[in-house]
């Protein structure tokens, strides 16, 4: 009963003092937009990079070569194990004589070579489709252990070209980290100066709330309230930049080149992110107004 | 129930606002602190509910070493002191009935029975007609009056009141005290300051008269003497 009167009053209070204080408020709401906007950006960026890094990692030649005294048991447990693995899509299997057949079709220019040397040159081999890029860590352990087994001899596998993915996405991350930190920091600063102003305003109020008794806590909860429904407010208008940004990129600049749109197919944020966005401005608003309101109510 | 040991208050270099003072307020007595203007009755009165720390001494609430409190519990003393102030602190922006809910609920009445003893102590001091006007809308006399039904709506076992007739009418002055002679009687220990004369000699009660920062006269130190 009294939790809920109390929150009721706090929440009132937050509101009251948001209204209020709306020229100052303003001020908060907007940094706080831009810099969930920002962060905002390189996670789409981020979401969207990997999208296109894991759809071409589907595409990375993965073959694993077998020794010729490679038995059936051996392929046979050999394959059940590359199905199993999370990374794989499916494995084939391609028999010495497949792969002959295979050079002398994709190759017919040269296919009088082969059946020159007197032997089949070519190794039995399983061609591995990947299901998506996963990390780099995850993917190398996979066929360094696929490598130890004893009937594989060698492998095919562009290590380069993995690490080259996931040196961009990683760069792509450090951007956004960076760049969302620097910004998150200002907002942080920003509302922890607008609540401070909020709070001076109230100085009357919060010393007779305290000579009458009323706990720290009591005093302290609807600013931080109101911070963190500042918070809110700019995860929202955040999000509704970025749509709005998205929008113009879609409209105005994917038709001017149509290497974009022929890349991959260009997604808003999901949900988990939004929410992400708006539960991160509420922590911002609350951070901010926190280091304001304890060092304010203790000198009241 | 409040005791000072050697209190000494100095804001400045040049003057001591109060200066070794050592008194006992038992449970339940009713005294005047008295003396002229800038003799240290407001600046007493605000060290026993520590609005002031003293520069020097100790002072004991309720058994209660209160200088040495920590912020974050200083609550539990206010709610236990019901104060008086002489500029009313009253909060503007909300109704007078508010102002007494708002200190019933911040230790814990529910909503219902805040608006009940509300209604209950504004009619005690005569003002439940005006219970939904704001504080800036009554006169300083009336504004006195729900300074004094908001600190009664608690029932604190000590009551402060610094000057509680100063806006008042003599008629109206009496009544209030006829008001703090009731909660007294029912053990309530009240500490007025005052510099009416004509109120303290009427009510015949225990009087500390301070001078300069001084006690210069504590009538029960007198009676105890004979």
């Amino acid at each position: 009963m009294t939790i809920l009167q109390n929150t009721r009053y706090f929440v009132r209070e937050a509101l009251h003092s948001l209204w209020l204080s709306r020229a100052r408020n303003v001020l908060s709401l907007a940094t706080i937009a831009i810099s969930l906007a920002v962060t905002g950006v390189f996670l789409y960026i981020s979401l969207n990079a990997r999208a296109i890094a894991q759809a071409w990692a589907r595409d990375i030649p993965l073959v694993f070569f077998l020794r010729g005294d490679a038995t059936e048991a051996d392929i046979g447990q050999l394959h059940e194990k590359l199905e199993s693995s999370p990374l794989v899509e499916h494995a084939e299997y391609v028999g010495e004589k497949e792969a002959l057949e295979r050079f002398k079709r994709l190759y017919a220019k040269f296919a009088g070579l082969a059946t020159d040397l007197g032997e089949n040159p070519f190794p039995a081999s399983f061609e591995v489709k990947l299901r998506s890029a996963g990390s780099r860590g995850a993917m190398q352990s996979f066929v360094d252990e696929i490598r130890q087994t004893r009937c594989v001899s060698d492998v095919q596998f562009d290590e380069e070209w993995v690490r080259r993915i996931d040196a961009a996405l990683l760069l792509i991350d450090m951007g956004g980290i960076f760049l969302g930190g620097v910004f998150v920091l200002a907002s942080i600063f920003t509302i922890s100066n607008v609540i401070r102003l909020n709070i001076y305003s109230y100085q009357e109020e919060i010393e007779i709330m305290m000579l009458v008794g009323a706990k720290l806590g009591f005093i302290r909860a609807p600013f931080l309230i109101e911070g963190a429904l500042q918070g809110m407010l700019g995860g929202l208008l955040s999000i509704g930049v970025l749509f709005g940004l998205l929008r113009g990129f879609v409209l105005y600049v994917a038709p001017m080149n149509p290497l974009i749109t022929s890349l991959v197919k260009l997604q808003f944020l999901p949900v988990w992110a939004c929410a992400a966005l708006v539960g991160g401005g509420m922590l911002m608003g609350f951070a901010g107004s926190a280091t304001s309101v304890g060092k304010v109510v203790s000198q009241a | 129930m409040v005791q000072l040991f050697h209190v000494y208050k100095q804001y400045d270099r040049e003057s001591m606002a109060l200066s070794d003072i050592n008194l006992r307020f038992d449970k339940g007595e009713f005294v005047f602190v008295t003396g002229p203007s800038g003799a240290g009755k407001t600046t007493l009165l605000k060290m026993v509910f520590r609005e002031e720390i003293p520069s020097r001494g100790q002072i004991l609430v309720g058994g209660r070493n209160i200088a040495l409190m920590p912020l974050s519990k200083l609550y539990l003393l206010r709610r236990n002191i019901g104060v008086v102030f002489q500029d009313f602190k009253l909060l503007k922006r909300r109704t007078i009935l508010d102002n007494i809910c708002f200190a019933l609920q911040i230790v814990g009445c529910p909503a219902r029975a805040q608006k009940q003893r509300a209604f209950a102590v504004l009619k005690m001091v005569g003002l439940q007609h005006k219970m939904q006007s704001y504080p800036l809308q009554l006169s300083g006399g009336e504004q006195q009056r729900v300074a004094i039904a908001r600190a009664l709506a608690n029932e604190p076992p000590v009551l402060l009141a610094d000057e509680p007739t100063g806006n008042l009418d003599p008629e109206l002055a009496r009544e209030i005290m006829k008001l703090f002679e009731d909660i007294n009687a029912h053990g309530t220990t009240v500490l007025v300051a005052t510099h009416n004369r004509e109120i303290i000699r009427t009510m015949g009660k225990r009087t500390v008269t301070l001078d300069r920062g001084r006690v210069v006269d504590d009538t029960l130190k007198a009676t105890e003497a004979l």
